[in-house]
């Protein structure tokens, strides 16, 4: 992997672009594989997970720059990132939502995060409830279509 | 010296950390060192449980959590601090119940909810057990499109080991 970023990764004078389209995917990079060989639900974070978005990131693989080379990625689509929180209410009784946001970095424009909203309110460290944070990560896990495993074993 | 979590009457050694404001600094978990098997065993657990026999996968997985304890904040650059001494010595409590119950994990790796993560599979069948930095321990087990199982955990011994049993009747359908 070489060492110097790609030019599209850099931010430059680029503005955030808040408009997601439902096909537009985020790539997520991991460690770890379950035994159904789905990522691991440890890979993935409740508040505020990160990723890359596919409209500034042209090659899925960036998501490893720049040092996670032995690492694996996989991409989900907005759509399906989106319709988690319906399930999610429906197990746990509890209003859920989503957004994703793009919140470039100097380093990378893709950079994006999952907020995910319970009862109206963003879910933070200091109130999330990890029960609901526990099936809202198992769903993200499944619907990730994994394109490079981790080279860990 | 620090004092044993079973003599000054703390539930569960995660706890007597807590009580005694030791949690969030990476301190140095408690440990005796086994000259026969080279292998750290924590002490609170030497008189009540220890078994004194070591199938290999344990090695391993006492290899992998205590590189652990090296790992440090933002090891997966999406901001997850490394675990704690809490979640160390309570995963070590986990590791000790699975020698016993000689229930090998698949897996131990850092959560990037701030933690330690313990994890099983057998044939399409899953499940994960975390241990948060701040004394949390939850499980959860699914298998393809079935409803999962969540599982609070209480982090004193009795209440693990009924967790893993928990997590092994779901496995194996014992």
């Amino acid at each position: 992997m070489a060492d110097k970023l790609p030019d599209e990764l850099h931010q430059g004078e680029r503005l955030p672009d808040p408009i997601f389209l439902p096909e537009e995917e985020l790539f997520i990079r991991f460690n770890q594989i379950d035994g159904s060989g789905n990522v691991a639900i440890s890979e993935i974070r409740y508040v505020d997970q990160s990723g890359n978005r596919s409209k500034y990131c042209s090659r899925p693989s960036y998501i490893l720059l720049p040092n996670y080379d032995n690492w694996g990625y996989g991409s989900i689509s907005i759509k399906d990132i989106l319709d988690i929180p319906e399930i999610i209410t429906a197990k746990s009784g509890e209003t859920n939502s989503c957004e994703v946001a793009h919140m470039p970095l100097t380093d990378n424009h893709s950079h994006s995060e999952i907020w995910t909203y319970r009862n109206g309110v963003r879910v933070t460290n200091n109130n999330k409830k990890r029960k609901i944070g526990l099936l809202f990560r198992l769903e993200i896990c499944q619907k990730i279509n994994i394109l490079k495993n981790p080279e860990n074993e | 010296m620090m004092m044993s979590p079973e003599i000054d009457g703390s539930k569960s050694p995660a706890s007597w950390l807590r009580k005694n404001n030791v949690g969030s600094d990476k301190i140095k978990v408690p440990i005796i060192f086994s000259a026969e098997h080279e292998m750290r065993v924590p002490y609170f657990v030497q008189n009540s449980f220890y078994v004194d026999r070591f199938p290999s996968w344990i090695s391993k997985f006492q290899d992998q959590l205590k590189s652990l304890r090296n790992l440090q904040d933002d090891w997966n650059g999406y901001g997850s601090y490394a675990p704690n001494s809490i979640a160390l010595i309570n995963s070590q409590t986990v590791l000790d119940i699975l020698h016993k119950m000689n229930f090998p994990p698949m897996a131990i790796a850092p959560s990037a909810e701030d933690g330690v993560a313990i994890s099983f599979a057998k044939a399409n069948k899953n499940a994960i057990i975390e241990c948060y930095n701040d004394g949390d321990i939850l499980a959860i087990t699914y298998k393809g499109d079935e409803e999962p199982e969540l599982m609070e955990i209480g982090e004193s011994i009795s209440e693990i080991s009924e967790g893993l049993d928990r997590i092994y009747n779901f496995l194996y359908g014992r």
